[in-house]
């Protein structure tokens, strides 16, 4: 239930009650009506052997849950649609997803933050030499876009990581604190422009 | 390559050493937490604050040491966990006497939530001693909280301001014959 906290036991997992009814709470939240998004038994896709034992948050909107899940020598951005005719756990990108161009092997690890709009996951992605850079994923598309990264600086000064928080977009425009190398920071909205942004390859189908 | 010039800088002059949380509402306003002192921050100005885009101001929401937990003459001293619903926002903070709570802001003013060795939970034997992140969607608030050894997931309506109580430890996990959360 915590974002933040461990458990070596591997017995952690995503719950929620869906479709809820709130003229009558008391059934809409009855224990029969708690769901499994997503535990320790559940099928990590693309990879067979594997299985989460970590989950960091998991925003919800319209029956779509979008987590960071982990397990031994794997992390990845996953999302689960109860409203689609599909309502396996789908994979966004893991740790031996490559994107040449950006950095060199595959992501090392992703921000515990990742967030849902209009049927989009955004999140913070980690590379080889010191690589971060925000993301979108589009359901609807299976297609990943690049919304910026640390290839270019601000100004003069270094970009060293991204937080992104909940509320990230309205319209085109993102708010997104950024961290300096020295150790400052600033805070900025930015405009995605369209039709120039990086779209990069989807996932493996 | 990103495309150039798509980070711009809030108009507001923001003289802080760091920034977390930050959000983005219908208007384009932005709230935020400053001078996180977890973050290397100075803790100076540490605060919620919202940069208004229309005009560029910036304006202090809840501050460390001026903004009072409701109903007493305790401060509030550290931020975290912000999250927002519209203009709307609910924190997790540390007050000024130790303990920890959960508070909802609206149109300026604040509203305890839970606060721990205040608040008691339907069916919990003690009051609430530890309260995590909360959050803020559609009139309700959910979070967890701890009572001693229990664990509560707890929903909080804020039409009614009633807390009730979803699960708690040694309820049945779903699909896991004779498993109980912890």
């Amino acid at each position: 239930m915590h974002p933040h906290r461990k458990f070596a036991e591997g017995k952690l997992g995503i719950y929620g009650w869906f479709g809820i009814d709130w003229a009558h709470p008391e059934q809409a939240f009855s224990e029969a009506r708690l769901q499994t998004v997503a535990d320790g038994k559940s099928i990590v896709p693309l990879l067979s052997e594997a299985k989460f034992d970590d989950f960091r948050s998991a925003p919800t909107q319209e029956g779509l849950t979008a987590f960071v899940g982990s397990g031994p020598g794997f992390s990845g951005i996953y999302y689960r649609d109860l409203k689609a005719a599909n309502t396996a756990i789908q994979p966004v990108v893991d740790t031996q997803c490559e994107l040449p161009g950006l950095f060199s092997g595959a992501f090392e690890r992703f921000g515990i933050f990742p967030a849902i709009f209009n049927r989009s996951i955004v999140f913070v992605g980690y590379g080889d030499g010191d690589y971060v850079g925000v993301f979108l994923y589009r359901i609807d598309r299976d297609e990943l876009f690049l919304l910026t990264d640390n290839r270019l600086p601000v100004g003069a000064k270094e970009i060293v990581d991204f937080e992104i928080a909940g509320h990230f977009l309205v319209r085109n425009r993102f708010a997104v604190s950024v961290q300096f190398s020295g150790n400052t920071y600033g805070v900025y909205l930015a405009t995605i422009p369209t039709r120039s942004f990086k779209r990069m390859a989807a996932p493996v189908p | 390559m990103p495309p150039p010039g798509v980070l711009q800088p809030l108009l507001a002059k923001v003289p802080f050493s760091n920034f977390r949380y930050p959000h983005v509402d219908e208007n384009e306003n932005v709230t935020f937490i400053a001078d996180d002192p977890v973050y290397n921050g100075k803790a100076a100005r540490h605060g919620i604050y919202r940069s208004i885009a229309r005009t560029g101001e910036l304006q202090p929401l809840v501050r460390q040491g001026e903004t009072l937990v409701p109903g007493t003459s305790v401060a509030l001293d550290w931020f975290r966990g912000l999250q927002m619903d519209g203009p709307d926002f609910v924190f997790n903070a540390t007050d000024k006497a130790g303990e920890r709570g959960l508070y909802y802001w609206t149109k300026g003013a604040l509203r305890t939530i839970a606060r721990s060795h205040q608040t008691l939970l339907p069916g919990a034997a003690q009051t609430m001693t530890d309260v995590e992140y909360g959050a803020l969607a559609h009139g309700h608030i959910l979070y967890n909280a701890r009572a001693g050894n229990e664990n509560l997931l707890v929903l909080y309506s804020l039409g009614d301001d009633r807390a009730r109580v979803l699960s708690r430890s040694e309820a049945p996990i779903p699909g896991r014959s004779g498993e109980a959360f912890r």
